[in-house]
């Protein structure tokens, strides 16, 4: 997985993290990631699509140092991210930001749009004086269309209003990172569109994207490489333009595409149907080292592997350019009636 | 809550908070001897143009001693308040951000301070030392900073579980000041005022107590709206005035403290939302 | 079956945990003593002890020794019930003989105060309903009369029913009753009730518990069983209380710890010899084995009862998920 003919920004290597556990509690570990490979290229725009719990959101805060890890490497721009000492950290950490989820949330209701923005300002460019920060405050509250809202506190402002307040407290910083958790998520159409023209616009050669979504119809118009995570591992790896039934290769990923499209089509497809009924039909122990959508897999019982895929993680095979995908079933022979 | 009755009672109780402040700072520096103040030509005069509240038993007038009398719990109180706020502020922040032994430790000295019944710890506190006020008003807070920590720890765990204090971290601030800043100084202080008012009326309520049982509060013949009220004992019904405008006054004050920490608190909580 | 297993190990952890809390405040207890300025023996005792009272103390104690050492000491005395002997008090008497009955007469004062405020909540929240603008007046004025500290409205109180009694004996000729004037010490049983109408009408105690009453009652017919009922055709009543005797059960238990604290003040008005009363004059008269002794029962008391209402709230808990599940 390298982001080919760009200089690397990020690269996590073998990160595992897992949660629960623990001395005296009784529930298993759930391992939230699995040994996941993930490079960020300089200026590049990455979707992470999975269902929830598939760990996207904990890789997002894991390249960020948000969260532990139990053992793997990250690093950003070079730098180990987690080796990092406070000062190293503190530096690192106006390179790269996060919007979160709930960012209205952590807006301060007493503050001003303008003193937050103040607040940030001081905190990531101590060079600036006051003048200095006025003008910056104009300049970024400019470019997420805020000019007018600047004396406003969060009360006052609409759900999209609030989420460009976080992205002009972030582009403070000129980070060279962000990483966006749903930043659709809760939006009405229109502002779903402001959202994404906005990202779109804010992107520059040196910006880099990290989009955490399930929302297709987003990360097609803003991404150029979509990762597909489940379960805590990555088993795909597309580049935007192959993303759809016909593209794209993991039965897993057939599956969410599928879905994606009877959604946008209203089209009646049996296909969806056809290989959840074959998902029930057979019962296999699936070991933690198999492959983690081995329980649920047509393509794997229809060419015979369930016990290969139940009990040996499948390696990542080159399916064409800048395209990757773990699953035994492409190098089996008949896999192309599926695809 | 109808907005009217509940401003109504913000400007009652903050009135008498605010005159209750007034006359704290006044009565530090208005001169007064006990001694002097004695007369036995007016013995219980009733209230009249010079004495507004009359005089007592010793003929000293009434609303004079009731100014003086606040200097008993007025720093006292403020400092126990004060004390309660800011070690529970810390504390709650702590307990409610940090994980790991240290952590543990201090929810568990919390738990075991907040087990000892205050005023029974404070009575065998005066049995061993000989006590002061401004002790028994800085023992006072520290018994409260069990219940302060654990409010703000609610309040931290509930910004956590939210992603506040991660998206700050996110943004660069660092953990101290994220948990100082932001949330205590600028979530909690609606919490903190309740629990000061709260702290400040149990001081007045410890000294007006002790003093009015004689031995470990203020003693005779400095002056305390507790032994103001003890006066009771003595009169037996010869005059009501000497001991009845401190009792008003220890109510008064005590339920507008009360009720304007609860008042400011919850209109606080509101702008916060 | 689970239910029942889980719910014992679950009053079986509470239990051992209320067991170190209660060595671990006893030590801050303890602490508290050995934190006395010059020699503890002498901090701790009447002037002009003889020395060998002052050595027996000393060893019961455990004041030879170093802080945790003599907390051994003195706990492995304690934990057996054996406070020592009462100096000056009741000299001669164990500490447990003076103020176990002392103790048991204030639990009932604590405990019959605090039920009538509960019973006085409930009729008060059934009287007024949902809140409205018009009680405000009304719940405004009784949260002021009310927070009166205990022994402000036990002198006023007094003062007033001295004033009644009085004039009462004057007009018709009466014999004065046992207990006239309050205070003074008497058999009489009327001095308790006075001290119970105070707790109850002092230190913010009443308003405080039908504040929490009423947030009940109203929270449990709101509820939608409760609807369920309804449209069944069912009688509410019956669930109704059923559902809320647990929280107005911890609703007692929780602030019997507030009355406990303002029991001590208006014991002492009221001279009735009660923990309250027997606390504050054995701290007057440094009878320190009598205060210690009481400190550690008062603070045995505040656990129990922190015990009774963590497992009062642990079956609300339980029942809540056996609703919702």
């Amino acid at each position: 997985m390298s982001a080919e003919g760009r200089a690397p920004l990020v690269e996590a290597r073998g990160v595992v993290k897992t949660y629960g556990g623990g001395l005296f509690r009784r529930q298993g570990v759930t391992r939230a990631l699995d040994d996941v490979d993930l490079d960020i290229g300089v200026g590049e725009v990455v979707a992470l699509i999975g269902e929830s719990g598939s760990g996207k959101t904990t890789l997002g805060k894991v390249l960020l140092r948000l969260t532990s890890v139990d053992s793997g490497r990250v690093t950003f721009e070079g730098q180990d991210v987690f080796a990092a000492g406070a000062a190293a950290l503190r530096q690192m950490r106006r390179r790269f930001q996060m919007v979160f989820q709930n960012q209205a949330a952590n807006l301060h209701p007493k503050m001003t749009v303008r003193e937050m923005m103040d607040e940030s300002i001081r905190l990531h460019r101590p060079e600036l004086d006051d003048a200095g920060r006025t003008a910056l405050t104009s300049t970024l509250l400019e470019r997420v269309g805020l000019s007018a809202r600047a004396d406003q506190r969060p009360a006052s402002l609409s759900g999209g209003e609030k989420r460009r307040v976080g992205l002009a407290r972030i582009l403070a910083t000129k980070p060279r990172l962000i990483v966006a958790d749903e930043p659709t998520s809760g939006l009405d159409a229109a502002i779903k569109q402001q959202t994404i023209t906005l990202l779109k616009h804010l992107k520059d050669a040196d910006l880099a994207y990290l989009l955490i979504s399930h929302d297709l119809g987003l990360v097609r118009k803003i991404s150029e490489r979509v990762v597909v995570m489940l379960k805590g591992r990555i088993i795909e790896d597309v580049p935007v333009e192959r993303l759809g039934v016909s593209g794209t290769h993991h039965p897993y990923t057939l599956r969410l595409m599928q879905a994606a499209e009877l959604l946008e089509d209203h089209a009646p497809s049996t296909e969806g149907e056809v290989t959840r009924a074959g998902a029930a039909a057979e019962r296999v122990e699936v070991t933690s080292a198999g492959c983690v959508y081995a329980g649920d897999c047509a393509l794997a019982r229809r060419l015979g592997i369930l016990s290969k895929c139940a009990s040996e993680r499948p390696q990542f095979v080159d399916v064409g350019e800048r395209h990757r995908v773990a699953c035994f079933g492409l190098t089996e022979p008949g896999r192309e009636s599926n695809v | 809550m109808t907005a009217k009755w509940s401003d109504l009672g913000l400007r009652l109780s903050g009135a008498v908070v605010v005159a209750v402040m007034v006359v704290g700072l006044v009565a530090l520096v208005i001169p007064y001897d006990p001694a002097d103040a004695v007369s036995y030509d007016s013995l219980l005069n009733p209230p009249s143009a010079a004495h507004w509240l009359g005089t007592d038993g010793q003929g000293r007038d009434v609303l004079m001693r009731l100014v003086k009398g606040t200097e008993a719990f007025f720093l006292p109180g403020l400092m126990g308040g004060l004390i309660a706020v800011v070690l529970g502020g810390l504390a709650g922040a702590y307990t409610g951000y940090a994980s790991g032994p240290l952590r543990s430790a201090l929810v568990g000295l919390l738990q075991l301070v907040d087990t000892l019944p205050r005023l029974v710890f404070i009575i065998l506190l005066c049995t061993i030392r000989n006590p002061s006020i401004p002790l028994i008003a800085v023992v006072a807070g520290l018994l409260f900073v069990p219940t302060v920590a654990t409010v703000v720890r609610r309040k931290v765990e509930a910004l956590a579980s939210e992603d506040y204090i991660l998206a700050h971290i996110a943004h660069g601030f660092t953990p101290a000041r994220i948990l100082l800043h932001h949330i205590l100084w600028l979530q909690c202080w609606p919490l903190l005022v309740r629990q000061a008012a709260f702290v400040f009326g149990y001081v007045l309520f410890v000294e007006t107590g002790l003093s009015y049982l004689g031995d470990y509060g203020v003693q005779e013949p400095d002056p305390s709206w507790g032994n103001m009220v003890a006066q009771v004992k003595d009169l037996a019904g010869a005059g009501a005035w000497p001991w009845l405008a401190p009792a008003v006054a220890i109510v008064v004050t005590i339920a507008s403290f009360l009720a304007f920490g609860n008042l400011v608190a919850r209109k606080g909580e509101e702008a916060l939302r | 079956m689970s239910g029942a297993a889980s719910f014992l190990a679950l009053a079986g952890r509470r239990i051992a945990a209320s067991l170190l809390l209660l060595v671990g405040a006893s030590f801050l207890i303890y602490f508290t003593i050995r934190s006395a300025p010059g020699d503890a023996v002498d901090a701790i005792t009447p002037m002009g002890t003889p020395p060998e009272i002052k050595e027996k103390l000393a060893a019961e104690f455990g004041l030879d020794q170093g802080v945790l050492g003599g907390y051994g000491v003195w706990l492995s005395r304690s934990a057996t019930g054996d406070f020592g002997e009462s100096l000056v008090f009741a000299p001669g008497q164990t500490v447990m003989e003076v103020a176990g009955p002392a103790f048991e007469k204030t639990l009932l004062l604590s405990g019959g105060a605090l039920f009538a405020t509960v019973v006085l909540s409930i009729l008060l929240a059934l009287l007024l309903g949902e809140p409205s603008a018009r009680q405000q007046g009304l719940t405004g004025a009784l949260y002021f009369i009310t927070s009166a500290p205990g022994f402000v409205s036990a002198v006023v109180f007094s003062a007033a029913v001295n004033a009644g009694v009085q004039r009462f004996v004057e007009q018709a000729g009466h014999e004065t009753p046992a207990w006239y004037p309050i205070p003074i010490y008497s058999d009489s049983i009327v001095p308790y009730f006075f001290a119970g109408f105070v707790l109850v009408m002092g230190d913010g105690l009443l308003m405080d518990t039908f504040n929490a009453v009423r947030a009940e009652i109203l929270g449990v017919r709101g509820a939608q069983f409760i609807s369920a009922v309804r449209a069944r055709g069912a009688s509410v009543t019956p669930h109704l209380w059923l559902n809320l005797a647990i929280p107005i059960f911890s609703a007692f238990v929780s602030r019997l710890p507030v009355v406990l604290g303002g029991v001590v003040i208006v014991e002492y008005v009221f001279t009735l010899d009660g923990a309250g009363y027997l606390l504050l004059e054995a701290s007057k008269q440094r009878d320190f084995p009598v205060v210690v002794g009481l400190s550690v029962l008062f603070t045995l008391a505040v656990i129990v009862v922190g015990l009774l209402s963590d497992v009062a709230r642990s079956v609300i808990d339980q029942r809540e998920v056996a609703r919702d599940g």
